[in-house]
């Protein structure tokens, strides 16, 4: 029994989480038909107690439990942080919630499904826990992509992100069952052992071959990247926000769980691959980015550029790229967090921003709106002083140390396409009038984009300590 | 038939599927079963491979993937059928609305 505590001990934020889950649901049976207020306020505790329990929680790190789930220092950090943009995240939503008519307690549930899954994969110590926290993950984004049931677009977008993730997720387990095929276990540390002690055979390589597969869809990169715009234009805004920030940091979790500790040994094999193909994304997304026409689209192929600087960050054979890929992959989710949370309080129960020219005249209409804007779409283009910048330049100095220079060349081009269109949205924005002023809500959905743009340019003028702070980690 | 040949079926298998998803351009139901007969592939290497180590873990693991390929497939026949109540049609060429 006491080891069984022993045990339990390092798994108290899975079991908060998976409590407040049950509470939840309790409470949705229970509430009236479109009421969300019961969901919502059991998810934001939860997700508060999940914060705080992490935060000065007293466990000793390093549980390992036969093989299957394990703690670190940094896999709590790294659930720390998750937890905090789930929390932004759910109250932020509920300000776009009430334009959609449908049954919304449900959504809740699935950002705590979600966290649950992020949690699980993160201190999985076998592929099979892996694989399950993986899945969690993915059948509750399937979901929220086709949440808003009264829009055919969401539908088709959510229908054609569960095949291709569908066939993803099978070519994962293929991968999986040549791993095991290879080497007898599915223990991560003992597959390592048996990479680094014996010569490798072929059926491993396959193996992590179709693994990469899973990888690069499930970040969203070069060739498999067909899911990502349809999905930001067909699904709710904070169901493109959840894409953009937390299903990222999955995606780095499940890279840097799988390439960098498990398959260390074969980065000759991986390395070059993953190179070659997140530089590949951040050409191809900034430049079609260049000729479209909505917004929403623009923003996906300018995740599919963000997501290749992390690759190629992360795919430096010697992982001395490991801790500029996650800052940025944080300071890519507080841009999101800003430019999202902005279109949400835009947004209302008729107007909802697809186009660049619903974003006409909005200087005259709400001038506080457009400066954050205009922060937010600096800081993507990389801009000095803001915070993108930063996360943009520590990339490129490891690139030039690891004497990557030529890949660094193409990424600054890259990004000086990228700026084109970025000020076409600022000139819209502040350049171009309309007849007709929008209506905007002054409302408390202001406060988590502000908090972001603030975030953004303080840090940005004094980077230090953020960036020491986010490099520890990993 | 030896173990090997197993390894042989599961191959065979994992191969239809994935030409029956690129080939196949017309229902979306097709699709479906074809990405349960990738599962089905991986499971008859996962178990192959145990009865080659003697091994029970790849056994335990064909138990998890038949879960999550039924949790699977629910979610997306329900996702199928709020299709279908937009467009009153399967078909793929009908997924035309997201574009550029």
């Amino acid at each position: 029994m006491d080891l069984f505590l022993n045990y339990a001990q390092g798994m108290i934020p899975e079991l908060i989480l998976l409590s407040g889950l049950c509470i939840t649901i309790i409470g949705i049976s229970f509430s009236a038909k479109n009421e969300h207020f019961v969901s919502y306020s059991a998810s934001v505790l939860t997700f508060l107690a999940v914060v705080m329990n992490l935060l000065i929680g007293d466990f000793s790190p390093n549980v390992n439990l036969i093989n299957t789930f394990q703690t670190s220092d940094s896999i709590l950090s790294v659930k720390f942080i998750a937890a905090i943009l789930m929390l932004a995240l759910t109250m932020q939503s509920r300000f776009s919630l009430s334009n959609y008519k449908h049954k919304k307690g449900e959504f809740y549930l699935f950002l705590q499904i979600s966290l649950l899954g992020i949690f699980i994969m993160s201190s999985s110590a076998n592929l099979l826990i892996f694989y399950l926290g993986l899945e969690l993950v993915a059948l509750s984004l399937y979901t929220l992509v086709g949440f808003d049931r009264s829009s055919s677009k969401a539908a088709e977008a959510s229908m054609k992100f569960y095949v291709l993730g569908a066939i993803a997720s099978g070519f994962l387990l293929y991968g999986i069952s040549l791993v095991y095929g290879a080497t007898g276990s599915i223990v991560f540390s003992r597959v390592f052992d048996m990479t680094s002690s014996q010569e490798i055979s072929m059926l491993m390589i396959i193996g992590m071959m179709f693994i990469l597969i899973a990888i690069i869809f499930k970040f969203g990169a070069f060739p498999l990247f067909h899911w990502v715009p349809d999905t930001y234009e067909g699904g709710m805004l904070p169901v493109s926000l959840l894409l953009a920030s937390l299903s990222k940091v999955a995606s780095f979790i499940f890279f840097f769980v799988l390439l960098h500790t498990v398959f260390r040994n074969l980065n000759e094999y991986w390395s070059p691959i993953m190179m070659t193909l997140g530089v590949l994304s951040v050409t191809y997304g900034n430049v079609v980015a260049l000729k479209q026409s909505n917004l929403r689209r623009l923003i996906g192929y300018s995740t599919i550029g963000h997501v290749g600087f992390i690759i190629v960050s992360l795919s430096l054979a010697s992982g001395n790229g490991v801790g500029e890929a996650w800052l940025y992959t944080v300071v890519y989710a507080i841009m999101s967090f800003a430019l999202f949370g902005i279109l949400i309080s835009l947004s209302s129960h008729n107007y909802d921003i697809h186009n660049f020219v619903d974003l006409k005249g909005l200087y005259q209409s709400s001038p506080l709106h457009s400066w954050l804007i205009l922060i937010v779409i600096f800081s993507m283009a990389g801009i000095p002083p803001l915070l993108g910048f930063h996360a943009k330049l520590l990339i490129l100095q490891e690139l030039i140390i690891s004497n990557y220079l030529s890949v660094a060349i193409i990424l600054v081009i890259a990004s000086l396409i990228a700026a084109y269109y970025y000020l076409k949205v600022i000139w819209f924005v502040f350049f171009e009038s309309s007849n007709h002023t929008l209506k905007i809500r002054q409302s408390a959905s202001d406060f988590i984009p502000i908090l972001a743009c603030l975030i953004l340019v303080l840090i940005g003028i004094f980077p230090a300590i953020f960036i020491d702070l986010m490099l520890q980690i990993l | 038939m030896s173990v090997n040949d197993y390894f042989i079926i599961s191959i065979f298998l994992f191969a239809i599927a994935v030409a029956g998803i690129f080939i196949n351009r017309k229902n979306l139901i097709l699709i479906l079963m074809c990405v349960e007969l990738i599962l089905l592939s991986v499971n008859f290497n996962f178990i192959a491979f145990s009865e080659i180590y003697q091994d029970f873990s790849g056994q335990i693991f064909v138990f998890f993937i038949l879960t999550v390929a039924a949790a699977e497939a629910a979610i997306g026949l329900a996702i199928l059928i709020t299709l279908f109540r937009h467009k009153k049609s399967i078909y793929i060429d009908d997924l035309n609305e997201l574009k550029g």
